[in-house]
């Protein structure tokens, strides 16, 4: 069926070309260039929403981002809730469907491509109607960079169909011409179907570029749907032209009724009848003016109505050359319907006056222009009510940002076009000759507007004049929060949800104002508008994710080793951002029986780990030892060259933050190592002491972690396999004792090689630079060295009462409290020292690092599980710590775990319960060291 | 005797090449250099690393580099700098170190005659962290100048040059799109009235911090971490997408 509404010609829409789409199961024919909503009223559908809660129906309302009512789901392509018919371009194969209130989401991932940019320019225009196009030229013609962003598919705004001239031509003409000029400046970008959606602190703007919807079906893949623009502006015009604003009055909901300028706007920019026999009513010229659009596109007018009674002036004289006369003192008192709720009628009247009913498909209705200034209040602008505009108009002048034309109440076309320019050139700060504006037709005003709110007997038919027709929020509900002694407009919004809906208000938020100042007995400027906040339209999820999804989420940090971990089938754990390999399961493994298979070589045989992910320190310079000596609980100036201590560092307030084994390569250089998780903290912590409470120290720390790739040869059987791959290096334990670092050639490889132990068995840590890491691993791997992962090496450590920085403590645990109370020194101050004499971390019964042995050997405990000593007791059972770690020892044949508990060792002995998820495990409490006590081991 | 280092981005050779924008530059020699810039060390090296006119600055100032050729120094913060040089040759390349020449610390600790802190132990780690003698190519070269200027005066001092050739690899992009590349995720003004060549700065890349340093008009080096370097160059592959693919009209 042929689009019945569609005018014989004109609009800017390609009459060559017809794309097919769906509309509530229905298929509709449409022309490339017109929107969803053109779309729609050409095909004379007339509902296109309901309201959310009275189920009312709703028809086309605006025609740009003020829309109120068609807010539709779209289900083709991929799919998105809540699209604004007026700003959706149709496409070929579009299916769309109407809403009541709310729209879903699918529950597929859309996996379309988003992105993000940044983006930097002297001078960013906001808005490429008359005046913006004019800013921009006149910026861009100095050098200055330029952003140009309009969010229509093509820039020119209100001149957009119309029939203005410039010039003497048609200022389309004019249109084209400029941004022909912009676009071949190489320092202009003009960025279209781009919506800047938040001003933020130092010109610091955000806009959303819609760059492949309008390709519908056709849009490549590899092409971002849509682009998040971050944009760092020295200037900014505002060139954002105006809302239209309706009148309110009973009924005035039904489809049917729209904005003036609207409906004009779908006659001459996309050759559409909104109606074929319509009621205009307004309370200001441009209202006028939009019904000599309206009849010279072919509507019947039924009656022009005007709030005014004003003398005649050039409106009117172009209304009566064309047989319209204007009712002055009129306005609309109340809307009849048909059987569909479509409108079928307009009840007219003068104040005081009889009724008159007008049959009637089309109501436009125009209270005014709301001048768009969400950006500029944004910025930090007030906008302050003008009694000359019946508007909000931009307020004190923010600084390095300019509002022009519409945006700044600017309505003739002369002065936004003269307006534009000057901000444009001054943006620029230029100098010389400013650029002249085109010249325009003459248009003379009749009158200044009114700020006419509502018409007809709203008292008495509150419930049925919407304020929010998204929200379906009434006059009814403005009256009960006034009556509930509400006086500011923010309560009033948050109390009946007008303006909080995805349009945020933009057709009736100021109405609501004005009537609130009416019941209120305030004038509108009293109450003021609410605060326009970010973003000016909805931003989708997905373009905030933009391409920070699946492994771009997130850096993954991968050791030299890392493709052979890969190959050897490791199953990896995420520590920090590094992938760790947590354990290598042969096939038939599941983790409990390759990590005791691992456990098992590195206990009996020779075993191997990829350590290359801890921190690691060059300290370089002559107080590096008293520097140390300060940071660390223990001393390390009186660390010999070629010795390692393992030292432990605190905060201020005493508590264990970080650990690690720390060597003296020289003098004056020290190598410092970190968990794997707290090297870049850490780093920090040193730098912040060194810069800000010790500059006096000569002392630099520069990170090596990603310098060095290294291997842990743990097991009584390392030393031979290091004396293999090092036949230079004297490996024996009185030329290589425990705690010393030793330079080699391992494996053909320069080398530095630490013997420490953080299993408790005889072991290396190998260190070659990172390129060479991957070749170390080969030559160790060859020697039949088992590798483990990082769940061996936790069962390792724990079997030996060896903490983990951030598993067995959480920041409340001091030295002492984790069993290294032998690494704090009494004989020198540290950081945190002070704090280890409060009455609070010297209490007895801190909770304190101990053992424990389940009862039955077959249960390892759940890590976190509370300790109870009764665990039939009453609610709130009193908790006396938690269980830090807990593993399945292969060495010991049973379960064990870490735990903090009140009192510490004072309960060695004694039986508590772990309790987690319902059940209760008897445990004992034993000293934390379980393998090897006396330390044997560690030698060989 | 074969190469047996591996570069951080050898796996993904073939797709940077793909993009025709992309490249890794592997196995650069670089230190990075601290000091207290009124130090008269600090300008030693700088005058021994950089030679040239008389009261020419040595070390870059903020945002910029020294150095021409093969050889220069990135401006990294106050008092520290990454001096880069030519790679570090491959074992059994002509004219290059034996093999611990890359080491880091060595050289230092060789180097430096600062006499240990008041009442700490003396050197006893002679025969155990040995010194390895440089020479030959340009890299080799470096270090005997960072081991002279920072020895001097056998004093003990505040400079400190550590050997972090193996930290980072080297992502080249050039080409007309690799602004608009890198734009994607790096927030700063890389226009060429703001960043042209010679410029350099420490910043976030997407995700990775790195150090951006542009040699050549539409020719930038990013310096990252050898750890975060698969992640980068993923990330690189991605943002370049549609320069390679096409943009839409």
């Amino acid at each position: 069926m042929s689009q019945p509404f569609r005018r014989v010609d004109g609009g800017r829409v390609d009459r060559g070309r017809t794309v097919t789409f769906q509309f509530d199961g229905t298929a509709y024919e449409a022309h490339p260039g017109d929107t969803l909503s053109s779309a729609l009223l050409a095909n004379g559908v007339r509902i296109v929403a309901r309201g959310p809660y009275t189920g009312r129906p709703r028809g086309v309302y605006g025609i740009a981002a003020e829309e109120p009512n068609a807010f539709v789901q779209v289900d083709s392509g991929p799919g998105e809730p809540m699209v604004r018919a007026t700003t959706l371009e149709v496409y070929d194969g579009l299916v769309a469907r109407s809403l009541a209130g709310k729209g879903e989401l699918r529950a597929e991932p859309d996996d379309s491509r988003y992105d993000k940019t940044w983006a930097h320019c002297d001078v960013l225009v906001v808005g490429a109607g008359p005046a913006g196009l004019a800013a921009a030229h006149a910026a861009a013609v100095t050098g200055a960079r330029v952003i140009l962003a309009d969010e229509r598919p093509s820039p020119g705004g209100d001149l957009l169909g119309g029939r203005a001239h410039l010039d003497g031509r048609p200022a389309m003409d004019w249109v084209a011409d400029t941004h022909a000029r912009l676009a071949a400046l190489p320092e202009v970008r003009v960025l279209t179907r781009t919506t800047v959606t938040g001003f933020y602190d130092g010109n610091f703007l955000v806009a959303v570029q819609r760059r492949t919807e309008h390709l519908g079906l056709a849009a490549p893949a590899h092409v971002a749907r849509q682009r998040l623009w971050h944009i760092r502006a020295g200037r900014v015009v505002l060139a954002t032209g105006a809302h239209e604003r309706p009148i309110l009055f009973p009924d005035n909901d039904r489809p049917g009724i729209m904005l003036a300028a609207a409906a004009a706007g779908y006659a001459w920019r996309y050759g559409v009848l909104p109606g074929r026999r319509a009621v205009v009513a307004g309370a200001h010229d441009g209202a006028l003016w939009a019904a000599v659009e309206l009849v010279d596109a072919g509507v019947e007018l039924a009656a022009v109505l005007d709030v005014r009674s004003l003398p005649e002036g050039q409106v009117h004289r172009a209304l009566r050359d064309r047989g319209v006369v204007v009712s002055a003192g009129h306005g609309v008192v109340g809307t009849d319907a048909d059987a569909s709720g479509v409108l079928s009628a307009v009840w007219i009247a003068r104040t005081d006056g009889e009724a008159r009913r007008i049959p009637c498909d089309l109501l436009a209705t125009s209270g005014g222009w709301n001048p768009a200034v969400h950006l500029y209040s944004q910025a930090g602008g007030r906008p302050v009510w003008s009694l000359d505009h019946a508007a909000f108009v931009p307020g004190d002048p923010v600084p390095s940002v300019w509002c022009v034309g519409a945006a700044a109440g600017t309505f003739d076309l002369a002065d936004a076009l003269a307006e534009g320019g000057e901000a444009g050139w001054q943006a620029a700060a230029a100098t010389g000759e400013e650029p002249l504006p085109p010249a325009t037709d003459s248009v003379s005003g009749t009158g200044a507007p009114a700020a006419c709110w509502l018409t007809g007997p709203v008292d008495e038919r509150a419930d049925s004049v919407f304020v929010d027709l998204q929200r379906d929020a009434t006059l009814r509900d403005v009256r009960r929060a006034v009556g509930a002694g509400m006086v500011s407009s923010e309560h009033v919004k948050r109390f009946t949800t007008a303006g909080t809906a995805a349009d945020q208000g933009r057709t009736t938020g100021v109405t609501t104002v004005g009537i609130l100042a009416g019941l209120l007995g305030l004038p509108v400027g009293a109450v003021g508008t609410t605060t326009y906040r970010p973003p000016y339209t909805p931003i989708s999820f997905g373009l905030l994710a933009g391409r920070d999804r699946g492994r771009l989420l997130d850096p993954e940090r991968r050791t030299p080793m890392h493709e052979r971990h890969e190959a050897a089938g490791a199953v990896f754990e995420d520590v920090g951002q590094w992938k760790r390999p947590w354990y290598y399961p042969r096939p038939g493994e599941d983790l409990h029986r390759a990590v005791e298979r691992e456990c098992r070589a590195a206990r009996e045989s020779v075993a191997m780990m990829d350590v290359s992910t801890l921190g690691k320190i060059e300290l370089r310079g002559p107080d590096v030892g008293e520097f140390l000596d300060r940071v660390y609980t223990n001393r390390f100036s009186t660390l010999r060259v070629g010795q390692c201590r393992y030292g432990v560092m605190c905060l201020a307030d005493g508590m264990l933050f970080d650990d690690g084994v720390t060597a003296r390569i020289a003098p004056d250089h020290y190598h410092l190592t970190t968990t794997t998780g707290n090297a870049a903290k850490v780093l920090d912590w040193l730098e912040e002491w060194l810069q800000t409470e010790w500059p006096s120290l000569r002392v630099s720390a520069t990170s090596v972690t990603d310098q060095w790739a290294a291997v842990a040869l743990v097991g009584p059987g390392s030393r031979e396999v290091l004396s293999r791959l090092a036949p230079a290096l004297d490996v024996s334990a009185a030329a290589f004792p425990f705690l010393t670092v030793r330079d080699a050639t391992v494996a053909g490889i320069p080398a530095r090689v630490f013997r420490i132990s953080f299993t408790g068995e005889l072991s290396y840590e190998i260190n070659v630079p990172a390129w060479y890491g991957l070749a170390l691993w080969d030559a160790v791997a060859a020697a039949g060295v088992t590798p483990y992962g990082t769940e061996t090496m936790h069962v390792l450590r724990a079997e030996k009462g060896f903490i983990v920085a951030g598993q067995d403590t959480d920041g409340t645990v001091t030295p002492h409290d984790a069993g290294l109370g032998w690494a704090v020194s009494t004989a020198k101050h540290f950081i945190g020292q002070r704090s280890l004499t409060r009455t609070d971390t010297a209490r007895a019964d801190r909770k304190r690092l101990v053992g424990l042995l389940p009862a039955d050997p077959l249960v390892v405990l759940a890590e976190g599980a509370q300790l109870v000593v009764d665990a039939d007791a009453p609610t709130p059972v009193p908790m006396l710590g938690h269980v830090t770690s807990s593993y399945h020892s292969a060495a010991l044949g049973r379960s064990f775990a870490l735990a903090l508990v009140a009192g510490g060792l004072t309960h060695r002995g004694e039986t508590f319960y772990a309790v987690d998820s319902g059940r209760a495990h008897p445990v004992v409490v034993t000293d934390p060291v379980f393998y090897d006590a006396e330390g044997a081991r560690r030698d060989g | 005797m074969a190469d047996r280092r591996r570069s951080p981005l050898a796996h993904l050779t073939a797709d940077l090449a793909a993009t025709g924008l992309l490249r890794e530059i592997p196995f650069l020699r670089s230190y990075e250099v601290r000091g207290d810039p009124t130090d008269p060390a600090l300008a030693r090296l700088g005058a021994a690393l950089f030679p040239g006119p008389l009261l020419a600055a040595a070390w870059p100032s903020a945002g910029g580099t020294t150095g021409t050729g093969p050889r220069y120094a990135l401006w990294c913060g106050p008092g520290w700098y990454l001096v880069v040089d030519e790679p570090v040759p491959a074992p059994g390349e002509a004219g290059q170190a034996a093999p611990g020449s890359g080491e880091p610390g060595r050289l230092l600790a060789e180097a430096s005659k600062a006499v240990p802190a008041a009442g700490g132990p003396g050197p006893t780690f002679a025969g155990a962290v040995a010194a390895v003698p440089a020479a030959g190519a340009s890299g080799a070269g470096l270090a005997e100048a960072i081991a002279a200027a920072i020895g001097a005066d056998g004093e003990p001092i505040g400079l400190s040059a550590v050997d972090v050739s193996a930290s980072r690899t080297v992502l080249e992009l050039s080409g007309p799109q690799a602004r608009d590349v890198l734009a994607h995720g790096c927030a700063l003004d890389l226009h060429p009235r703001v960043f042209g060549p010679g410029s350099c700065a420490r910043t976030n890349l997407a995700k990775a911090q790195v150090i951006l340093h542009q040699t050549a008009p539409a020719t930038y080096r990013v310096f990252v971490g050898a750890s975060f370097a698969d992640y980068l160059a993923r990330w690189l592959l991605d943002a370049a997408v549609e320069y390679v693919e096409g943009e839409p009209e």
